[in-house]
């Protein structure tokens, strides 16, 4: 018991981290999965995928692919050439993940307009990254051949998981260029 | 005075329908006081989600920050 109270004193900062960190990612992940049902009764695609989808489909036209397609439905998008269509659910969205980015910049600095103004952006930096990577697939879809199930099961998990964790490594220096001390 | 206006020019438009113009009239109204038809998005057209959890990821990112956190608090 004794050490207990040991440990939790000397860990007090990493404990305040963890309950702003799953405070923040539950929070936000119940105000998100809020919107989805919503958006479902209503009887249409929530906004997040729409646009990433959308975006993707800019990416994918810039990145050469011709005759790209692009259309939606109540459970999800379906982007690309006739035949080599890439099928864009809610779940490919990403927001989920930006969401576990922006919580742990809040647990780390803290409920503070510097960490706000990160988190705000970094939801949107996330995204890039998604769109970038889901416009990506769309053209190894539409170039054929198997590196794009390669592709889809390895490279990517871990270019949108690797770019998240970039951006935490990042942090500090992001808080100095916003003036931190 | 709107008012008194617009009782002037109600017969007057009354006129102009019985006065062969009745379907300019009525095609300037056209459409004017009806709701627009909703846009119904086509349901079960896509295949069936693929039977991996696709946010499984979040779980790993979750630990991946605690222990990122953690290293970041010892130094």
């Amino acid at each position: 018991m004794e050490a207990l109270s040991i440990w939790i004193r000397s860990n007090r900062a990493f404990l305040g981290f963890i309950v702003r960190f799953l405070v923040t990612f539950f929070v936000l992940s119940f105000l998100y999965s809020l919107y989805l049902v919503v958006v479902k009764r209503n009887g249409d695609l929530d906004m997040v995928t729409y646009w990433i989808s959308r975006l993707s489909h800019e990416t994918a036209l810039f990145m050469g692919v011709a005759d790209c397609e692009w259309s939606c439905f109540l459970d999800g998008c379906y982007v690309g050439r006739e035949g080599r269509m890439v099928n864009i659910l809610e779940g490919c969205n990403g927001l989920r993940l930006a969401i576990v980015y922006a919580a742990y910049v809040i647990g780390i600095g803290g409920w503070t307009w510097r960490s706000l103004v990160q988190a705000f952006v970094g939801l949107f930096v996330v995204q890039l990254f998604n769109v970038v990577r889901i416009g990506s697939l769309i053209a190894l879809r539409d170039h054929g051949g198997d590196t794009y199930f390669f592709f889809i099961k390895y490279v990517f998990g871990v270019f949108i998981y690797g770019s998240i964790v970039l951006l935490w490594i990042l942090k500090p220096r992001i808080d100095q260029w916003m003036g931190a001390k | 005075m709107m008012i008194a206006a617009a009782l002037a020019a109600a017969p007057v438009a009354a006129w102009a329908q019985v006065d062969g113009s009745e379907s300019l009239f009525k095609a300037s109204f056209e459409g004017m006081f009806e709701a627009p038809a909703p846009v119904v998005l086509p349901q079960g057209v896509m295949e069936p989600n693929p039977p991996v959890p696709l946010d499984g990821g979040a779980i790993l990112l979750l630990a991946g920050g605690a222990v990122l956190a953690r290293k970041r608090f010892k130094g």
